[in-house]
């Protein structure tokens, strides 16, 4: 392909290649502190191709493809290249990943021990972990927290911070630092994004797993409640939220049974931001 | 080309410690494209190679077992189903590989399940199924008569809660294509290999692998077929018997082709090809570095020219217009 | 299944599936198939119930009934069948076809 860049996160390496420039260069800059080794053998290719014959430089449009592909993927305006290329390294993982048992949740770490936040889009986990990964603990992930089959860690897969509508202004208040954020996409199909680079130490650690200490099944919007989740509860919302859990077969299964016996799991329903990280403190208290 | 790279390593194992990043990164790309990873990583499961090819190789070796497992167990709930009936169903390519224990199956992705129980039988088949939980994956009017009477395999199936296809044949080609196996033959001769399974004879299973690769499809994915009938014939004891069954089911130039084709793309090299051979191996080796179909116009020739063995033309107008309607293209 | 045919059900390999208890709820993997489920009452004690030698759903009504109440006899035979038919199609339990009904 035209243009090409080589990027390891967390454990995995893609090869992105693309019709156009942009997206690459876009890539290549907020990806800077993270290896960028063109002679690495790749785990994933992931292609930003033209979406018909002329779609390179008429309306251009992009198609997400790669190793691992979703036939009926709608291509993507070019202005938003960036998104296409974080979707297609998605869509990599989660199709694709079978080192770990991959489960979709955000995850942030101190004193060596993980908190684990999973729900559905709009939950909040991804911007409550950006906000702790401000507040001294360790970011370890927005996506996915991959779960090691045979001792139980928590790996970091800290891909750039993909913020949401409201989401972005509340790391912009929170983060004084403008380079470590990408440019304004607008109207996307999942609304207005701005990806944030995590930060140096989290990029720098992106290797050393945590073990699990706390499960959180955050929900935005509703009055402040706690309540403890069954295990087997805890067991059949994340085969949900995995997307790889039938693939593993038994290793993901002793995988989850391993964590869900293991890690207390609650579920903290919550009006604002500043309310959750309280709920966490307190929560974070009790178990650490 | 990366497909080339592809079989050169698959031909020579030990050549693996020669490769270079890239070249690796273009043949795990063309592998994971052709549905020959789990295949490769059979192969070089005792060869020297990077860290980081050996993970990607282990996770496609898990997944080619893990397929495998769950296509026997498809199999053993069809056989299952189908049981009450008197009906044994004869397993057909990738399922019918792994129970027979070949070759052919180590490594290999099994996606549905292929059978083939008597035409006449079909119906109560279909019954049976449809009461044990499967389901038409999609009711669309015009593909299912379309189906029914042109083709050599009822609409496809889907199990409601596992989730997975089956394909029930007939016989092994569509009714339009312009060979004509004997499907009564192919049944006569099937195999008994436990568990209330059966699969077809070994001539017959070369047979049916080369009309599906040379007769049926648009040679998309021809390379993993290829693969197996390359396996197949090294299995086979009787030669003899592989011409007298290609002869009796219309067969004859196709099996020679897939010869020659699987000699010059996983063998010696030593048969000499034809003119039209060479298309066929363009279109075979077409993956580039990046695991994309390189040749696309070629493979757009191909659907067509499959459509043609397959219908007459006026029947390919119409069911190609019918298809481009609803949006569908062949590339 | 024809109606009105006798089926005889038998305990699978031990090794087939693994069997943990979360909460009081049983959690099965099924390896040939791949599948987890999730049983709840009275499905593990109709596994645990049989063994290797098949049985009818009458014969096991019996054993099920010196150890828990089950009701009205008809209802809890039509119940068991059920039951029954529903393990042997996730393949939890054997089933074949009984010479003696």
């Amino acid at each position: 392909m035209r243009h090409s860049l080589t990027l390891a996160i967390g454990p995995a390496t893609f090869r992105i290649g693309s019709a156009w420039e942009q997206p690459i260069a876009q890539l290549r800059a907020l990806y800077a502190a993270y290896p960028q080794d063109a002679a690495a053998i790749a785990d994933y290719a992931v292609r930003l191709e033209p979406a018909g014959p002329l779609r390179r430089w008429w309306r251009p449009s992009v198609r997400i493809a790669g190793d691992h592909m979703l036939p009926d993927a709608a291509p993507m305006a070019l202005r938003h290249g960036l998104l296409a290329a974080e979707m297609g390294m998605n869509l990599q993982m989660a199709l694709g990943w079978r080192r770990h048992l991959l489960i979709h949740a955000s995850s942030v770490e101190k004193g060596g021990r993980a908190l684990v936040m999973t729900g559905e889009s709009g939950s909040g986990k991804s911007t409550l972990a950006a906000l702790l990964g401000e507040r001294g603990w360790r970011f370890m992930g927005d996506e996915f927290a991959l779960l090691d089959l045979a001792d139980g860690r928590v790996h970091p897969f800290p891909r750039l911070v993909s913020l949401k509508n409201a989401a972005i202004g509340v790391m912009r208040a929170e983060v004084n630092d403008a380079t470590r954020f990408g440019p304004m996409m607008r109207e996307t199909p999942k609304g207005d994004i701005v990806h944030l680079i995590p930060p140096q130490d989290s990029i720098a650690r992106m290797r050393e797993p945590a073990r699990p200490a706390l499960l959180l099944f955050p929900r935005y919007g509703f009055a402040r409640d706690v309540r403890p989740v069954g295990q087997g509860e805890a067991f059949m919302r994340l085969t949900q939220a995995s997307t790889n859990y039938v693939a593993l077969g038994e290793a993901g299964f002793d995988a989850l049974h391993r964590f869900v016996t293991g890690v207390p799991a609650l579920a903290v329903d919550y009006e604002s931001g500043a309310a959750a990280l309280d709920i966490i403190d307190a929560l974070w208290g009790e178990v650490a | 080309m990366s497909a080339a790279a592809l079989v050169q390593l698959m031909r020579t194992p030990e050549s693996a410690a020669a490769l270079r990043a890239d070249q690796w990164n273009g043949i795990l790309s063309a592998a994971r494209a052709e549905r020959l990873l789990g295949t490769l990583a059979a192969l070089l499961e005792y060869v020297a190679v990077p860290d980081a090819v050996r993970a990607i190789l282990a996770d496609a070796r898990r997944d080619a077992e893990r397929e495998q497992r769950i296509a026997l167990w498809e199999a053993n709930r069809a056989v299952e189903a189908l049981a009450p009936l008197g009906l044994e169903p004869i397993l057909l390519k990738g399922a019918a590989y792994a129970a027979a224990g070949l070759n052919a199956a180590r490594g290999r992705m099994i996606g549905d399940l292929d059978i083939l129980v008597p035409r006449d039988r079909l119906e109560e088949a279909e019954g049976a199924l449809l009461a044990a939980g499967w389901e038409w994956v999609k009711p669309d009017p015009y593909d299912d008569a379309y189906y029914r009477r042109w083709m050599h395999e009822l609409p496809p199936l889907i199990h409601r809660e596992r989730d997975r296809m089956i394909d029930v044949h007939h016989t092994i080609l569509p009714l339009t294509a312009r060979p004509r196996p004997d499907a009564a033959a192919l049944i006569a001769q099937s195999v008994e290999i436990g568990g209330g399974l059966r699969v077809l004879s070994p001539a017959d299973r070369i047979i049916h692998a080369v009309a599906h690769m040379l007769a049926d499809g648009d040679l998309s994915g021809g390379l993993r077929n290829l693969w197996d009938i390359k396996c197949l014939f090294a299995e086979i004891e009787d030669k003899s018997e592989l011409e007298r069954r290609a002869a009796r089911h219309g067969l004859t130039a196709h099996l020679a082709r897939a010869r020659r084709l699987a000699d010059h793309v996983y063998g010696q090299g030593e048969t000499r090809v034809t003119l039209a051979d060479r298309v066929f191996l363009r279109r075979l080796l077409s993956r580039d570095a990046w695991g994309r179909d390189s040749r696309k116009w070629l493979g757009l020739a191909f659907y067509i020219r499959s459509h043609l063995l397959r219908m007459p033309p006026l029947m390919l107008i119409r069911h190609l217009w019918t298809k481009w309607r609803k949006g569908h293209r062949p590339v | 299944m024809k109606a009105g045919e006798a089926r005889a059900y038998v305990r699978c390999a031990d090794d087939e599936s693994i069997w943990r208890e979360l909460d009081g709820l049983n959690l099965v993997f099924h390896r040939p198939s791949g599948l987890t489920h999730m049983l709840t009452s009275p499905l593990p004690e109709i596994c645990a119930a049989l063994d290797n030698q098949p049985v009818t759903a009458a014969t096991l009504l019996e054993r099920l009934s010196a150890r828990f109440d089950l009701g009205e006899e008809g209802d809890a035979l039509a119940a068991l069948e059920a039951h029954l038919a529903e393990l042997a199609a996730l393949g939890l339990i054997g089933s074949q076809p009984c010479a003696i009904a």
